[in-house]
């Protein structure tokens, strides 16, 4: 057909024609079934996760340890937030894959219902020594039973980035290297977040995220428990050094002015990468983080930078989260999941997940791995010393609910509608009632 | 542009003044609700350091062409997919609304408006209510994996196409109809050759509704597909997201691809997508 002729009409029925012959022919051509017939895929094992991107370190791992074991691994990529609406969905319906991933947060919940295996004759059976691990990463799957419900392979501790430019450019002396130094307290960050910042936001002094980690870090810092106790019944973030803690952190941005305001910072939690964009492009000079956010700034920080120590009031802590993997009870080869498991704590995998140098892997070992190069952070020693003083969120089966309780409240904090110690506790019984299970 | 606007539009030159600030509102609006698409392009020819850069930039430094050969590559699969299962949903959707449509609007059947009502009240389940039994359904029909989940049921269950070509077959005189009848057409006849060229813009709407459901559908694939090489173009956006970080330039680069078809279709169909709306009786 000459151009001259195309028409809007042409194009519709070409259009049209095309999609018709389509819908006609396809269906019955092909529906891309390949036989797996359920969550179990196809091949001799299955792997749910999250992680998207073949090439990456975890799925190479997973590749490797198919070759090594002679199995073909049939690895179910679910990006996005549905990740666990598909977990449910398919081990509700009995079609477990042979392992999954799993959020660290919904351990225990997901044990408690009953969906997840004891791990436990496994590593009884391989003598599996505990010392030869970070003990924060093996102890986090022990659950109130006994059981040893999960399999962490790569922690993600929190710690604290520097704009070592602003440093600097200020004149303030950067914070100790080294985690068990002295000083380096809440008085010293709030001064040297002062020094740091600039008029009219052009550069803030401090970027602390409102999620679990500042909820962890700096109640523990303060010598409280955490959000929750140690045994999950009680509401510590309402109690005095958790409400302590959120306030002074509140108080950067309300009364210090060295924070960009929290409406700000939760608007950008929508945006992909804000927290560290704002430190890689010098718009912040302190920001609290996980070691995960390390890949990005060495590829994309425009400024120098590296990590320091988060500081301390009455001791020096800090929030760790893990990359777990797990055996459903209704996986149908629950050895040759385990095998896999293993593999992925293993010297060579650790080996290929240490490169990111975002995430340690659990074996003690790994430090030796965790070596600076020509890229920052060159403190990358700092890893396994934040390790031994960092705690998990002390889990409940609850924490989904618990949290649509008090986050909304402490947007109150944020915005200087109520204090901490109002806001958070007029959600204490409440929050409580629901790790008891009666919310 | 509404009737009020296009009125004052065609106002003698006495009215210009009120024109000029009925355009400065009009291009506003324009400029407010193109940010977001303009925003994704420039972002998408951008570098990753410079997507979030403080005070934000329009114009990027250096035109990354390249980010849309690095995001494009591997795309194919995902369109193609994408591009099957349209096509099966819009084709058959059509066939089958069309045809309950023009049973409820036409022909007489005990239980009518019965039938009717409840075909309106499934639409009232929230999915996710059935979503485990449906699973397990499909499991055992071994349809898990498979793209059938993704089109075989909302083929068969056209509930708001079939409402919306009801609506627009009962606007169309009954003296056409009879006009056929009395021709000796049968009743499938009428329908084919008489009633259904009279509600194209209808079935356009309803075709173009149905494509951009099945394009932008995240959630049917993420839970009924496993293997990678049957996924779509929604998924495939996801697949950029980052656990930690997320390549944003390659995102963006990705989802300015991922909605040139709907884009396409729309100005391609604009004029009828809109009234078909209007005759349907759902314009506010």
């Amino acid at each position: 057909m000459p151009a001259s002729e195309i028409s809007r009409r042409s194009v519709l029925r070409a259009l049209g024609i095309g999609g018709g012959a389509l819908a006609a022919g396809l269906p019955l051509a092909a529906c891309g079934s390949n036989g797996s017939g359920g969550g179990g895929g196809g091949g001799n094992a299955s792997w749910m996760t999250w992680d998207t991107e073949s090439g990456t370190p975890m799925y190479t791992m997973a590749q490797n340890w198919a070759k090594q074991a002679g199995k073909t691994l049939d690895i179910q990529s679910i990006p996005g937030d549905d990740y666990d609406t598909k977990l449910r969905t398919v081990l509700s319906s009995g079609a477990a894959p042979t392992a999954i991933r799993i959020n660290d947060d919904y351990v225990r919940g997901y044990y408690a219902e009953g969906s997840l295996l004891d791990l436990r004759p496994y590593l009884e059976k391989d003598g599996i020594k505990p010392e030869d691990y970070f003990p924060v990463a093996y102890n986090f799957a022990k659950q109130p039973d006994g059981a040893h419900a999960a399999w962490p392979i790569m922690t993600n501790p929190g710690i604290l980035y520097c704009n070592t430019d602003a440093f600097a450019e200020a004149g303030v002396e950067l914070p100790p290297k080294d985690w068990a130094k002295s000083g380096w307290t809440w008085d010293d960050f709030l001064e040297a977040a002062k020094k740091l910042t600039k008029p009219n936001g052009e550069r803030w002094g401090a970027l602390v995220f409102p999620d679990s980690s500042l909820e962890t870090v700096f109640p523990t810092s303060n010598g409280g428990d955490g959000i929750y106790s140690k045994d999950a019944t009680r509401f510590t973030l309402a109690e005095p050094q958790g409400t302590e803690a959120i306030q002074w952190v509140a108080d950067l941005s309300l009364k210090h002015k060295v924070h960009p305001d929290f409406a700000t910072v939760t608007a950008g939690k929508q945006t992909p990468n804000w927290a560290l964009a704002q430190l890689g492009t010098g718009k912040v000079a302190m920001l609290l983080g996980l070691t995960s956010g390390v890949p990005y700034l060495r590829s994309n920080a425009k400024v120098k930078w590296d990590i320091f120590p988060t500081p301390m009031k009455v001791s020096r802590t800090t929030v760790n989260t893990l990359t777990v993997l797990a055996i459903p009870k209704a996986s149908k080869d629950p050895d040759t999941a385990w095998s896999f498991l293993k593999y992925a704590v293993g010297a060579e995998s650790a080996k290929l997940l240490a490169q990111s140098r975002g995430f340690m892997p659990v074996a003690k070992s790994s430090s030796a791995l965790f070596v600076p190069d020509d890229k920052a952070p060159s403190n990358l020693a700092l890893v396994t010393q934040a390790l031994g003083s960092a705690v998990n969120e002390n889990f409940s089966r609850y924490i989904e609910r618990a949290r649509t309780i008090y986050r909304p409240v402490l947007d109150d904090v944020w915005s200087g509608k109520k204090t901490a110690e109002a806001a958070l506790g007029g959600v204490k019984q409440k929050v409580e009632d629901v790790l008891a299970g009666k919310g | 542009m509404t009737t009020e606007a296009i009125r004052v539009f065609n106002r003698p030159p006495r009215h210009i003044p009120r024109r000029v600030v009925l355009i400065v509102v009009l291009l506003f609006f324009a400029v407010v609700f193109a940010m977001p698409l303009l925003w994704m392009i420039s972002a998408s020819l951008k570098p990753e350091n410079e997507v979030l850069q403080s005070p934000p930039t329009f114009i990027p430094s250096e035109f990354q062409w390249g980010n849309y050969s690095q995001a494009g590559h591997g795309l194919l699969p995902f369109f193609l997919n994408s591009c099957k299962l349209a096509a099966l949903n819009v084709g058959f959707l059509l066939l089958f609304a069309s045809l309950a449509g023009y049973g409820f609007a036409r022909l007489n059947f005990a239980f009518k408006n019965l039938a009717f009502a409840l075909l309106l009240s499934t639409a009232m389940i929230p999915g996710i209510v059935y979503l485990v039994p449906q699973y397990m359904l499909f499991r055992q029909m071994g349809w898990i994996d498979t793209h059938y989940p993704l089109w075989v049921p909302n083929v068969l269950t056209p509930v708001f196409g079939t409402f919306l070509l009801r609506q627009a077959f009962r606007g169309i005189p009954i003296e056409l109809e009879e006009a056929a009848k009395l021709d000796g057409a049968s009743i499938f006849g009428t329908f084919w050759r008489i009633m259904l060229p009279q509600v194209k813009p209808a079935l356009a709407a309803v075709g173009a509704l149905t494509f951009m459901g099945s394009w932008n559908d995240l959630f049917g694939p993420l839970i009924f597909l496993n293997s990678t090489r049957l996924q779509t173009m929604p998924i495939a956006l996801a697949l950029f997201k980052g656990e930690y970080f997320t390549q944003t330039n390659l995102m963006m680069a990705a989802a300015t691809l991922t909605i040139l078809p709907p884009l396409l279709l729309f100005l391609l169909a604009q004029k009828y997508f809109v009234q078909g709306i209007t005759m349907s009786g759902l314009k506010g």
